[in-house]
């Protein structure tokens, strides 16, 4: 894609300079190849010219404010603007009465309240007349009045759940108050959009929710008012709604279509849909998915949150056993509402890795892969605060926010099945990384579109990676690796076709470390492929770490060491590297097999934002808390894809 | 509203990762057995949280004391409150320690003031969602702890259990409390500003009761260190205070079961 316009640019520059030659020729004083050497010929500057993006743009594609069902019953005061205050890098006041301010300012975001039901939380405790009107509404808020609001809160979480909301006051498409908050969200990303600073997305979440398991979709637009006014949210309750997701890329299709304007939906937390989020049987049919689903899936779905509060889902230790870093941030006792048990045998249709892996299973099936996605990270907070740093960590819901206690309070529990997540579990994680040339709604959200991005777990490291056959030692040993890898190769989330006979895939891998964050221990390489058996593999290999630690015999590197000081929650970059860069060529390559590449980046170990709590707060935890935490990068893969 | 039991049938505190995981636990098994189950946000919707975030609008930003709360302890100028503790709360030891500070607390009032309690006070937990009433009974002011809401007219108090256990054993006063952000006042002006003339010094010793008393008049006439104290600690118009309490059916949950887990 980046190729793409340095190929024109380059055309256009040969015909302005055949122009030249002509005129110059006319002039007797120009000849052919001295024009040709002149093309060829690069001005001072290495940096003249270029047309790549030269820095990733960091973001939240999914938070939560007030006007989300669930966030402004739990508490949630802030509202869509003072969440893009926020994101911007000012000040605020938490809901629980707490100044908050981001490290540094993110460079955009998508609020993604939940469609279902947005706004009609806030409007119902404002007392809103038409929602009085109705009878169970008005039961709801004269209970409140006369001394029984526990009761008439939980009535209103249980109705909700269970789908039994009166559907004359449900706020859904059709209903005026609906669009009143769907224009609110709209003006309040219109005010906060500042093109070239900060990108504000018109966005919401579809929050389908079949039987406890999370199959939710962020959907982002690139557009702005103009567009985006001209519809209303898509909802998960019939008859307005639906659950599924092949009705939500109809939905899509018809955005499209009607307004001639472009959108896209990343789905998250596979990790909580008890083997429904990458299936290969479709839990709404029960029949194997076939290719008009992995066409609308590949189609509107190009991205994965692959990271967030609610856990970490690019790897499980069963699935990838050898692994040594994919026990991390695990949520895997049950689906959303712990109402089901996991099953071993879920995890495979759960995992960023394994789905990448049946995707191209599927695709030699069915002719698409449905699982062609790059990856994001998120934080899906539910307070309107997009914190995703350790020492800054604001919870995932207001109630959640920083206080002696938070660790220890259930998350989550069901003790009928024993199953219980304690608020320590909670992840602070994380943000999505965007190589965009221009922070606008239009350049993030190409970046989007052609997978260009990557997920962190919250620090903001800098990570290249490219694919090609070209590439040599060399092409690592500069300041900009970039040049070379948008010359010779194609960046994440790209694709590779046929390996020229002889070549390998080789990748240019570069790393830096977050300004202000942990220095580095290594720089990994994902691999899958599919075997002429029709059997998937993985193999993570090592290409590039600090220091001088030699692989042992069992081909695994040394951990990096860990300088943390947890009573402090302070650690240092006595150890590990600023940056990593490296040129790697695949030693398993067999050019007739389909394969993904993704880059894995990990830091060295830092303090674990329970650590922090505990500093801050002078407490003990119990010694089950996770204290530290190896914070890490996901890329977008690279395909590669053998003719025929 | 204000049962004549001055000790609920059964306690609710007993830790707040009890009370949290048997109402959350309650909810799932509610949930599971409803024939239907789609269209719900997300799955951590406890009553306890529930019922925090609602206070959070009915009486806006009264989780404000939490945060306060928090600053509080960070510094080391309060304790931890004994709801939070890890561990075993065995006979409902911490719920006693509460219920006897609340009491504790409702004597202070009546000590500082002798004369007829003029205005009803609820005033609720903020850890547990557990309230107390304090209003004039027949034989001068009544504290009903473990009521199940604030009553129509009521001053509204929101406050820690910390907090409570502080001023109980008179090492903070009511006042200090109101300007460190660790308790909030919800009412009327007028009310909010009789109570804090009339209670401001509760909680300070003896020899500290007339340096306090001078802080009270402080507090009130400087409307308690900040110009618009008055609006920020009045409940909204159209709003009447009103009972967010423990779990609906806390009297149904076994908070051992959640914690056995």
């Amino acid at each position: 894609m980046i190729r793409k316009p340095l190929a024109i640019t380059s055309l256009v520059l040969l015909a302005v300079c055949a122009s030249a030659v002509a005129w110059a020729q006319d002039a007797g004083t120009y000849t052919v190849e001295e024009a040709g050497q002149a093309i060829k010929a690069r001005p001072y500057s290495p940096y003249a010219g270029r047309d790549f993006p030269t820095r990733p743009l960091f973001g939240d594609t999914h938070l939560h404010t007030a006007l989300s069902f669930d966030a402004g019953a739990a508490g949630a005061r802030l509202g869509p603007r003072e969440a893009y205050k926020f994101a911007k890098g000012e000040e605020v006041i938490s809901s629980t009465g707490q100044p908050a301010r981001l490290s540094r300012p993110l460079d955009f975001l998508v609020v993604a309240d939940h469609s279902d039901n947005m706004g009609w939380f806030t409007d119902f405790m404002a007392g809103k007349p038409e929602i009085l009107q109705n009878a169970q509404a008005r039961e709801w808020y004269d209970m409140i009045q006369s001394g029984h609001a526990g009761e008439a809160a939980w009535s209103i979480v249980m109705t909700f759940s269970q789908g039994k909301f009166p559907p004359e006051i449900i706020y859904q498409p059709g209903n005026p108050a609906y669009r009143s908050v769907w224009q609110s969200i709209i003006s309040a990303a219109e005010e906060a959009n500042d093109p070239g600073r900060f990108t504000a997305f018109i966005g919401f979440e579809w929050t389908s929710l079949s039987k406890g398991n999370n199959l939710h979709r962020n959907v982002i637009f690139r557009d702005g008012a103009e567009k985006a006014g001209l519809i209303e949210p898509y909802t998960t309750q019939p008859p307005v709604g639906s659950n599924n997701p092949r009705d939500l890329w109809k939905w899509l299709r018809n955005y499209e279509d009607k307004t001639g304007g472009d959108v896209l939906a990343i789905a998250h937390n596979g990790n909580l849909s008890n083997g429904e989020m990458f299936p290969i049987i479709e839990p709404v049919t029960g029949k194997e998915i076939d290719r008009e689903y992995a066409e609308q899936r590949a189609n509107w779905e190009v991205l994965y949150e692959t990271t967030q509060m609610k856990g970490d889902g690019e790897s499980h230790p069963f699935l990838s056993p050898n692994d040594e870093f994919a026990n991390f941030e695990k949520w895997d006792k049950g689906n959303l509402d712990l109402s089901v048990k996991k099953t071993p045998d879920m995890l495979e249709f759960e995992y960023t890795r394994s789905a990448l892996k049946n995707g191209l299973k599927l695709e030699a099936k069915l002719g698409v892969n449905p699982y062609k996605f790059g990856l994001v990270g998120s934080t899906d907070s539910h307070t309107g605060l997009s914190t995703a740093d350790d020492d800054n960590f604001f919870g995932k819901i207001s109630t959640g926010e920083p206080s002696p206690e938070r660790w220890s309070h259930p998350f989550m529990a069901n003790p009928k099945l024993g199953l219980k997540i304690l608020g320590w579990e909670t992840t602070a994680s994380g943000y999505a990384a965007v190589w965009a040339q221009e922070n606008t709604r239009a350049s993030i959200f190409d970046a989007m579109k052609r997978r260009e991005t990557y997920a962190t777990t919250g620090p903001r490291m800098a990570v290249r990676f490219f694919g090609g056959f070209d590439f040599v030692e060399a092409d690592a040993n500069t300041r900009s690796p970039a040049i070379a890898g948008y010359t010779k190769g194609v960046p994440m989330g790209g694709d590779l076709k046929q390996a020229p006979a002889g070549k390998v895939p080789t990748f240019l891998v570069a790393a830096l470390k977050d300004p202000i964050g942990a220095n580095l221990d290594r720089y990994q390489i994902v691999k899958g492929w599919l075997d002429a058996a029709g059997e998937v593999h993985e193999q993570v290999y090592d290409v590039a770490w600090s220091g001088d630690r030699k692989p042992g015999t069992d081909g695994k590197l040394p951990p990096v060491g860990n300088t943390v000081d947890v009573a402090n929650a302070t650690w240092t970059n006595t150890i590990g590297a600023p940056e990593l860069s490296a040129v790697w060529k695949d030693p398993d390559f067999d050019p007739s097999q389909r394969a993904f590449y993704y880059g894995r980046v990990i830091e060295i170990p830092t303090p674990r934002w329970p650590a922090y709590d505990a500093k801050y707060f002078g407490i003990k935890m119990s010694p089950d808390v996770t204290m530290t935490t190896q914070e890490r990068a996901y890329t977008s893969p690279i395909w590669y894809t053998p003719a025929g | 509203m204000g049962t004549a039991a001055r000790l609920p049938r059964r306690p609710c505190l007993r830790g707040r990762r009890l009370a949290r995981a048997a109402a959350v636990a309650l909810a799932a098994s509610l949930m599971a057995a409803a024939s239907v189950s789609e269209g719900r946000t997300c799955g951590y919707d406890s009553p306890q949280t529930v019922s925090q975030g609602f206070l959070n609008w009915l009486y806006p930003d009264s989780l404000y004391v939490v945060g306060a709360i928090s600053r509080e302890v960070a510094a080391g100028r309060l304790p931890l409150a004994n709801f939070d503790q890890t561990g075993p709360d065995l006979f409902g030891h911490r719920f006693k320690l509460t219920a006897a500070a609340l009491e504790q607390f409702g004597d202070m009032l009546r000590v500082a003031s002798p004369g007829p309690f003029q205005a009803s006070v609820s005033l609720v937990v903020v850890e547990p969602m557990l309230w107390t009433r304090f209003d004039q009974g027949p034989d001068g002011l009544r504290t009903t702890v473990h009521v199940s809401g604030a009553q129509p007219g009521d001053l509204v108090i929101v406050a820690g259990e910390a907090v409570i256990a502080e001023v109980a054993a008179r090492r903070l006063t009511f006042g200090q409390a109101v300007e460190r952000g660790v308790v909030r006042l919800y009412g009327p002006a007028p009310q909010i500003a009789q109570f804090l003339l009339s209670y401001s010094h509760v909680g300070a010793n003896d020899s500290a009761v007339e340096i306090s008393q001078k802080a009270v008049f402080s507090l009130v006439g400087a409307g308690a260190g900040s110009p618009d104290f008055a609006s920020k600690q009045s409940h909204p118009v159209g709003i009447t205070p009103a009972e967010l309490g423990c779990t609906p059916d806390h009297t149904e949950i076994s908070f051992h079961e959640g914690e056995r887990q």
